[in-house]
């Protein structure tokens, strides 16, 4: 990512460095994921030691470090879901798209993560793809939220 | 549409209350649409569009108030349409419903039965108030949710929004704290901690500037109360929070929302910038003297940030690792300044009582637990929502009155409050009065009022390692007691749900949790044993089964399960066969099959696709 | 609920029934030194503010009736009337505990046996870990770096059961200074410092040591010296002769 873009998100939040959290999820938006490089710029501009801020990108669930799939699939793991059987659809989906939640695909396509509760529990248990919500997903039907993105 | 004015009066506000009251249109009809993130979900967004083309189509958009609200908190019947005057309450509802809706109600005036709700067999509720969900509920703080448009300004001052701001405005600091505290009011995401004696400690502390925060990182699974209100009414949070630092004497607020929030986080900063420009924030508030600026931060997925001093620390930019609290965070909390830390829903009860009065308040509820509280129904459930209950409603109440009991007529097992520091309560609780301390009493507590039902089908063992799984993913890792503690009661409860149990496996989990409690850093470590110990406690004879005869009641546990078909009950249609992915099923058509169990690996797709119940689970 | 602050100079305060007099704030662990009463602690260490990690100074503290568990190096002392068990039943458990738990974690380390034997405990119950891990996590490298020698050149990488301490990007930290502090406050001599023919290895790179025109000794990394001399604006050659013989010049 050009540092100028970087900057210009920096600068956005006054080069606050209690809006890091802020800055690197804006940053991490446009490129899928956190390079080394923009990692080491954002700390110089914030005057943040690296090694703090290796620390924050590590601590924090939402960032990675590592390129993250064309599609990211999200599958809930809150309570609600978990009685409703949402680890069957998580072993389900691990099982189809051959890799552990939290892998990517060798192929770059997709990202598979868990989310612990997003507050939709009505429509449990959740996958969101791509953003979308898909509700009531069951482990039968857990395929069928990885065809869409083909589809369209 | 009036442009917005920097108001400098309280006198200014009233009246434009009054103008925008004589404005309002009458003779539209008025269209109500939840669109809030259950209901996009479902597919409101979809009916709003369809509802916009149909109107336009037969040129009555300009006869019609189309309003976009958050939710009414009755999720399980998403997406909902509400149409006035008519009065009626549609359910379920999609868009190639729309056409109809409009020409039989609109143009009509007539109802469309099938698209009311079913009480029963023969009757159909009409309204809202019909519904047995909304029976018991006492919906003052929610009283917005799903009737005003939450970005709209206009619509929160309709309400008398801001109202209380202005009257708190023209009293002193020290008697807002006063009302507060004969109204009761106790925090509402868990601690239920003395709220007046929160805000006079911050106040009387010494240290500037100070800060007052709203806890908005949610994190207990199965609570969604705040995500609800922060979408649904986000001024009322607002209000409750200017009124409080005018209280306490900040000048400097923040909210520090989840990540996983998106659509609470952008309409709480719409709201923001609305009152920045009607003058409700920045200098000399209302003519006050008073001047209040809120700061956004945003969370980073981790639930530990829901805990004060890891909340602050992620608010100065560090990692969110929570510290001792020997010293609290009320005297040196964010850059060692004295911090007041609320969650969203105590920050909401505050206009309330301003405007209604401490004594109002402190006659809902019980002796120590005053006022409402909303609660998560959520889980084995049928139906599932929000409630906003007076505190002192029993479980039972909640769980079969408003939330319909358990679906498919299955059997109550347990219901689990308080997330992950609290309990399962077994049938025999169920006439528990809920509120603070009874639930505490009882090995559980109301926590930030997540309440999920769990039945026949649901391990208790299971859920205990859930829990710890769930904590062991979430601990910061500085302390001992919680990395390490949780960690080896996990791989415990591993064993046990694997067949792998053994004898005095469940007295070194009790010997463990008390070890734990006390050398632990702090609530996270402190309360991770609460699930496990209450499951003990009420479910024992799961552990045993599971340790000694190597089954799981509920069916859940996979190493303790098999999965067979009834030759008597199976057809050989042959519909799970094409769905086992193993190639474990075998049969010929119309012909019973079986499942190989050397190649099962237990995914439960067969018993779920099985239309004659013919796949057994045991 | 923390009490306020008291105004009195001195406070009285119970440890294991004898009674110390100590200014307000002080701590627990160091009201007991003035006792000679000695707690364990791991993570504590007099350079750095008290991190509270490692949960061995777990003691019982009593108030009237009530009683709470606190870590003796962090809880500061306010009040009069305080009554402090540092080898209670409630307090020897949570001990018990903790080095249980990290015996398992770092089945090679002596520190954790020795201190375990003091609190009657002989052995691990847990399964045993990978038996090269010699942290603890007590954090007091991180903090030494941090707050000590101002260099921020590791931290702690990753969260819950995956923490663990490393340099950013696990690569060469430029900010190291090769100063060794860290390696020397580790309570179990897990970081690896090595010195062979005028050069320092820590953290996968390699310092040149200093050498004294006076003695012919190595006796500092170039980078720790300079970094030194220009944190705190010393003359350009105010290092190149080593402290002793410094001390020895006239």
């Amino acid at each position: 990512m050009k540092k100028a873009a970087v900057d210009k998100i920096i600068d956005s939040y006054g080069a606050d460095r209690s809006q890091i959290i802020a800055i690197m999820n804006e940053v991490q938006d446009e490129e899928r994921y956190l390079p080394e490089e923009t990692l080491k710029h954002i700390a110089q501009r914030l005057e943040l030691p690296l090694a703090q801020l290796y620390s924050i990108s590590t601590f924090y669930r939402v960032f990675s470090l590592v390129p993250k799939g064309k599609h990211q699939c999200t599958v809930c793991m809150g309570t609600a879901c978990h009685v409703r059987g949402a680890e069957r659809v998580l072993s389900e989906l691990e099982r189809v798209l051959k890799v552990k939640s939290g892998e990517t695909t060798k192929d770059k396509q997709f990202s598979l993560d868990t989310v612990n509760c997003v507050g939709a529990c009505a429509l449990g248990p959740i996958v969101i793809m791509d953003g979308e919500y898909h509700g009531q997903v069951t482990a039968a039907k857990a395929r069928n939220v990885l065809k869409k993105p083909e589809a369209k | 549409m009036n442009k917005a004015k920097a108001l400098k009066s309280a006198e200014e506000l009233k009246a434009l209350f009054q103008s925008l009251s004589s404005e309002k249109t009458v003779g539209k009809i008025r269209v109500t649409i939840p669109n809030a993130t259950c209901s996009i979900a479902r597919g409101s967004a979809g009916i709003i569009r369809r509802l916009e083309e149909v109107l336009k189509q037969k040129k009555l958009f300009s006869q019609v108030e189309i309003k976009v609200t958050g939710c009414r908190g009755f999720c399980q019947i998403e997406p909902v349409v509400v149409i006035e005057p008519l009065n009626v309450l549609y359910q379920r509802v999609s868009a190639d419903d729309v056409p109809e809706i409009v020409e039989t109600s609109l143009v009509q005036g007539q109802v469309v039965e099938r698209l009311l709700y079913p009480v029963s067999k023969e009757k159909r509720a009409r309204t809202e108030a019909e519904l047995p969900f909304y029976s018991l509920q006492k919906r003052f703080v929610t009283e917005n949710c799903g009737v005003i448009d939450p970005t709209s300004m206009e619509d929160y001052l309709l309400t008398g929004g801001y109202q209380a701001l202005a009257r708190a405005l023209k009293m002193k600091p020290e008697e807002i704290i006063n009302e507060v505290e004969k109204a009761g009011l106790r925090g509402r995401g868990g601690g239920g901690f003395n709220t007046a004696l929160k805000w006079r400690t911050c106040r009387t502390a010494p240290g500037e500037p100070k800060y007052a925060i709203i806890n908005a990182d949610e994190g207990d699974p199965g609570a969604y109360m705040d995500r609800s209100l922060l979408e649904g009414d986000p001024h009322r949070v607002l209000e409750g929070l200017i009124i409080g630092a005018y209280a306490i004497g900040s000048s400097q607020g923040f909210i520090y929302v989840r990540h996983e929030y998106p659509l609470a986080l952008r309409n709480f900063r719409t709201a923001l910038n609305q009152a920045q420009e009607y003058g409700f924030l920045g200098k000399n508030i209302l003519g006050s003297g008073f001047d209040f600026e809120v700061q956004v931060n945003q969370g980073g997925g981790a639930f530990v940030c829901g805990e004060s001093s890891a909340l602050m620390a992620s608010i100065e930019g560090k990692l969110g690792e929570p510290r001792a609290k020997y010293v609290h965070t009320v005297e040196r909390g964010i850059w060692d300044k004295p911090s007041n830390l609320n969650n969203v829903e105590t920050w909401a009860n505050v206009p309330l009582i301003i405007n209604k009065g401490a004594d109002w308040f402190a006659q809902i509820g019980t002796d120590r637990s005053k006022g409402t509280k909303i609660f998560s129904v959520v889980g084995k459930i049928n139906n599932t929502g929000l409630v906003e209950v007076p505190m002192g409603v029993t479980l039972k109440q909640i769980v079969f009155d408003l939330g319909g009991g358990i679906p498919q007529k299955k059997k109550f097992k347990a219901v689990q409050t308080g997330g992950p520091s609290g309990g399962c309560l077994p049938e025999s609780l169920l006439s528990l009065p809920v509120d603070f301390d009874r639930l505490t009493e009882a090995g559980s507590m109301m926590g930030s009022g997540g309440m999920i039902v769990m039945d026949e089908d649901t391990c208790m063992v299971d859920v205990a390692r859930y829990f710890l799984n769930f904590l062991k993913d979430e601990s910061c890792g500085k302390c001992t007691p919680c990395r390490e503690g949780i960690k080896q009661m996990l791989a415990i409860l591993n064993r046990i749900t694997e067949g792998k149990g053994q004898e005095g496996d469940v007295e070194q989990l009790e010997e463990m949790s008390g070890g734990i409690i006390d050398a632990a850093l702090c609530a996270l470590g402190g309360t991770a044993p609460n699930p496990v110990m209450s499951t003990i406690k009420y479910f024992r004879n799961e552990y045993d089964a599971h340790i000694r005869d190597h089954k799981c009641p509920a069916g859940v546990c996979k190493a303790l399960v098999t999965y067979a078909i009834d030759p008597q009950k199976c057809t050989g249609c042959g519909v799970c066969l094409k769905n086992c992915s193993t190639g474990a099923i075998k049969g010929a058509k119309k012909k019973p099959h079986k499942i190989n169990p050397k190649k099962c690996i237990k995914c439960g797709i067969c018993y779920e696709v099985c239309k004659f119940a013919a796949v057994k689970r045991s | 609920m923390s009490h306020q602050a008291t105004t009195a100079s001195e406070i009285k305060v119970l440890i294991d029934g004898q009674e110390a007099r100590v200014k307000p704030e002080t701590t627990i662990i160091q009201a007991a030194k003035t006792l000679g009463i000695s707690i364990p602690t791991l993570c504590s260490h007099p350079a750095v503010e008290p991190y509270g990690a490692c949960r061995v100074c777990t003691v019982e503290l009593k108030r009237g009736k009530r009683s709470r568990m606190v870590t003796a190096c962090n809880y500061p002392l306010r009040e009069e009337g305080l009554e402090i068990q540092t080898r209670s039943e409630r307090a020897l458990r949570a001990r018990k505990l903790v080095l249980e738990l990290l015996m398992a974690r770092c089945p090679e380390v002596k520190i954790l046996r020795d201190m375990a034997r003091e609190v009657g405990l002989e052995k691990s119950r847990y399964p045993k870990g990978d038996e090269k891990e010699r942290c603890i996590l007590c954090g007091l490298c991180v903090n030494i770096c941090n707050q000590v020698v101002g260099a921020n050149a590791i931290g702690f990488v990753s969260r819950g059961v995956d923490r663990k301490i490393g340099t950013p990007f696990l690569e060469n930290s430029m900010d190291c200074i090769g100063c060794g502090a860290c390696a020397f406050a580790c309570p179990t001599q897990c970081i690896s410092m090595t010195e062979k023919d005028g050069v320092r290895k820590i953290w996968d790179r390699e310092f040149n040591l200093a050498v004294c025109p006076v003695c012919g000794n190595y006796y500092a990394p170039i980078d720790q010296l300079e970094t030194i001399r220009k944190q705190v604006n010393l003359p350009a050659d105010h290092f190149k002769v080593c402290f002793t013989c410094r001390g020895l010049k006239l």
